[in-house]
């Protein structure tokens, strides 16, 4: 078990549901501390402040976020992109109508064993044994905790598609070349449809949804308010979608269920577009459009985004509907971390997202030592998303094999 | 501007309502215009309200999101054993049977199918007797019917079924046979006789049971070889089938008095009890000739398959009523059953199929009116008496309910 602090004492002396509510007032003060750029940490604190503090997207309420970026016109319609109305074209032919492409009358039950959402490793249940509940294997309690756990998942899915949703909307906007607005509609309708198949998904099938976590939250709130169009982009088509995609090709490679694993593929095969686009449009734009300055800022930007998505998304809203009155925050953050699943997860993330940053230039000399010290230089010779169609995607997650845990690596 | 119409126009969250409110009460009143004037002010105000309020009452991280009946306990999921096709239009789904749930022969079961993304529920009888290890519902396919099509051609050993029930009262007691039990019906009718002429020659190796089934064509007589089988294995069974293409096109042969008078002279009238289920022009034919001849109340029992019609959306309130049963309160939102609000409210009420079919819900109507769905198991007389079935009732005004003695 983690060794505790002075912070964690002084916790301790709080009720149980004050306590958790301060620890996630001490994260969020301990982002000043964890992020290393104070550029980009005085840039995320306004996103911090709504997302830890005021608990903007815990509200049970719609949250208005004012945007503020410039709708690029060009009444000459130039700016021809070769690249990028080839992907407008796949895209036209690859739509698809959830409706009538996936089996709706598919039986979900979260709680059968036969056909798990996740797989028994996934989660490091042998460790709570410690803490007086075990949890063994297939009792109702373990594959209640499994399914909610899923249903967290898929939540944070939803909400990172409407965040997809809207940014790519802004984005269409904001793009000055026509066959990339052409692209970005494409992009807009399967966003749309993302969120419809997750949320159908989620109140038909497990008839239960999480809140949007604080750290999504805030990196969501933080691109809406950008209004730099590139940095929108940077987070939603690269970063975030990044993480989906990771997110994705675990789960599908991983679940039982066989709805679930349909709709994946499908979404699969779109966010792979998606992510080929971001990278088309950002690496020319980082190639020829930015000042040293700005590049480095955008640099800074995305590493340290990496790093809170890799150390944060820790299920917080599971740990206060379960356990947290049976241990700390942090033990709870220690014990996800070092599960299989998370670890599997953060390794097929940054396996999809740091080549991407190779392939837009946010990958150079300086910013290899960072990701050195953090451990994350091994992915940069990986393919990146214009290297790696979605259909090639799936035949490699096809042939890495179905619900095997066992490569976990990081 | 007064603090409600203040609060209620910059402050969208009803909880943040009850914290704001006394606080802007206190307020100077042009320290209140100022802040209705700054959209910064009142958004702070918003957030600081909602911080106080998640560390007074914090509120779940998550939503649950209610089906249709959902809410209501004791849905089982059984898992299918195995499909067996009955006929062209028919098959028999292999149910596991839950520990320690004894039915009684003739009963349904409800079942909640997710079809093209929407939840339909329907009940079927049983056509297993009490004693077989597996529960066995057999389903006819109708032309159009989204249940049965999903039912027949669609599930398949190893799926699991959303279970309820078993319901109904369509039932014999396997320790008072009557001195001759008949039972008389046709196409999937013949679903639930099967299970009580099983029912009954178990209980009774020589009861004397007779079986009047009409068909249209042999081959979709359902269970033809299983019922002749038993037949030879007993001989207080006599099996009489009436098959439409033993008459002409022109006039098909149908059940007919002069089989009803055959059948019931095997015994003295009042010995014989009569349970009927089928198609409802031969239920019609069958419940009046045995009236004329002097049969009838509780010695003959009838069981009618019906799609149940919610009623229209348009008839009911758009706000909640109010539900008042045993003393107590519950809230009925718009759209809401009696008892999925009764349930919500931990007002236990009894039920068992949720369908309206079973009559486990039944309660008088003492003030208020109700729509209910339609057609449902309750009788002209029952309605007379403002009876009312709670799973299937929606209240068109506040309503009283008390048990029915």
């Amino acid at each position: 078990m983690a060794q505790p602090t002075a912070t964690d004492r002084l916790l301790a002396l709080l009720p149980p549901t004050a306590q958790n509510r301060a620890a996630s007032f001490v994260e969020a003060g301990a982002l000043v501390t964890e992020v290393e750029s104070p550029r980009v940490m005085l840039g995320l604190l306004p996103s911090a402040a709504r997302g830890f503090l005021l608990q903007r997207g815990k509200q049970g309420v719609p949250t208005l976020m004012p945007a503020r970026h410039l709708a690029h016109f060009d009444w000459s319609y130039t700016g021809a992109q070769a690249e990028m109305r080839d992907l407008y074209r796949r895209a036209k032919q690859q739509q698809w109508d959830a409706e009538v492409a996936l089996d709706w009358s598919v039986d979900v039950d979260p709680l059968n064993p036969e056909r798990p959402i996740l797989p028994y490793e996934f989660f490091a249940f042998e460790r709570f044994r410690a803490y007086g509940t075990p949890l063994p294997r297939g009792s109702k309690e373990e594959l209640r905790l499994r399914a909610d756990l899923a249903t967290w998942m898929l939540s944070q899915f939803l909400h990172g598609e409407q965040g997809a949703l809207l940014a790519s909307a802004q984005v269409t906007e904001c793009v000055q070349w026509l066959d990339g607005k052409f692209y970005g509609a494409t992009q807009v309708m399967d966003e749309a449809r993302h969120v419809e198949v997750f949320h159908r998904y989620l109140t038909t099938k497990l008839c239960k949804l999480y809140d949007v976590n604080d750290n999504l939250f805030v990196i969501i709130d933080a691109l809406m308010v950008d209004g730099r169009w590139d940095m929108k982009f940077l987070g939603m088509q690269i970063m975030i979608e990044g993480l989906a995609l990771g997110a994705f090709g675990l789960l599908y490679r991983l679940t039982e269920e066989p709805l679930l694993r349909d709709l994946l593929r499908y979404v699969i095969q779109d966010e792979a577009r998606h992510v080929h686009y971001g990278v088309i449009a950002l690496r020319e734009h980082y190639r020829t459009a930015l000042s040293p300055e700005e590049l480095r800022e955008r640099q800074d930007w995305a590493f340290e985004v990496a790093l809170l998505m890799r150390n944060r998304f820790m299920a917080h809203e599971i740990y206060e509907e379960h356990y947290a009155h049976l241990m700390s925050r942090k033990e709870w953050n220690k014990n996800v971390a070092e599960s299989p699943g998370m670890s599997e997860f953060r390794h097929t993330m940054f396996e999809r997202l740091i080549p991407n940053l190779r392939a837009i230039g946010l990958l150079d000399e300086r910013m290899r030592r960072h990701y050195e010290d953090a451990g994350l230089l091994r992915y940069a010779g990986g393919r990146d998303a214009s290297q790696l169609s979605g259909e090639a995607m799936l035949a490699e997650l096809d042939a890495r094999g179905h619900g095997d845990l066992a490569s976990a690596a990081s | 501007m007064s603090p409600a119409r203040l609060s209620k126009h910059f402050v969208t969250h009803p909880a943040s309502r009850d914290v704001l409110s006394p606080v802007l009460e206190r307020l100077p009143g042009a320290a209140r215009r100022a802040l209705a004037r700054s959209p910064w002010a009142t958004g702070a105000l918003r957030d600081v309200a909602a911080m106080v309020r998640s560390w007074t009452t914090p509120r779940p991280p998550f939503q649950l999101i209610g089906r249709d009946g959902a809410a209501l306990p004791g849905e089982r999921r059984l898992k299918v054993l195995e499909v067996r096709r009955e006929t062209p239009d028919a098959v028999s789904l292999f149910v596991e049977r839950p520990a320690g749930v004894r039915e009684l022969a003739g009963q349904f079961l409800t079942f909640t199918l997710s079809i093209d993304g929407a939840e339909v529920r329907r009940s079927y009888s049983l056509s297993s007797a009490p004693d077989e290890p597996c529960w066995r519902v057999t389903v006819k396919r109708v032309a159009g019917g989204s249940g049965s099509t999903h039912l027949t051609e669609r599930v398949r050993a190893g799926d699991t079924l959303r279970t309820r029930g078993p319901s109904g009262d369509f039932t014999l007691d396997p320790d008072a046979l009557p001195g001759h039990l008949l039972l008389i019906g046709g196409g999937s009718g013949v679903t639930p006789l099967f299970a009580l002429a099983k029912a009954a020659l178990t209980a009774d190796a020589g009861a004397r049971v007779t079986m009047l089934i009409g068909d249209r064509r042999g081959v979709d007589c359902l269970f033809a070889e299983e019922i002749d089988e038993l037949a030879r294995a007993h001989d207080g069974l006599r099996v009489v089938r009436v098959l439409e293409s033993s008459g002409s096109v022109e006039s098909p042969r149908r059940i007919d008095e002069a089989d009803l008078d055959d059948a019931l002279a095997r015994g003295t009238l009042h010995e014989a009890r009569v349970y009927v289920c089928g198609p409802e022009p031969l239920m019609d034919l069958v419940v009046h000739a045995l009236g004329r001849r002097g049969v009838g109340g509780a010695q003959v029992k009838t069981e009618r398959f019906v799609t149940v019609r919610a009623p229209a959306a348009d008839r009911l309130p758009s706000t909640p009523v109010t539900l008042r049963v045993g003393g107590r309160e519950a809230p009925v939102a718009p759209g809401q059953t009696l008892l999925e609000a009764a349930t919500a409210a931990e007002i236990p009420l009894e039920f068992s199929c949720t369908m309206g079919g079973c009559g486990a819900c039944v309660m008088r109507l003492v003030d208020g009116d109700v729509a209910m769905a339609e057609p449902n198991c309750l009788d002209d007389d029952e309605r007379r008496r403002r009876l009312v079935l709670t799973c299937v009732s929606r209240p068109l005004t506040d309503v009283t309910l008390e048990p029915d003695d």
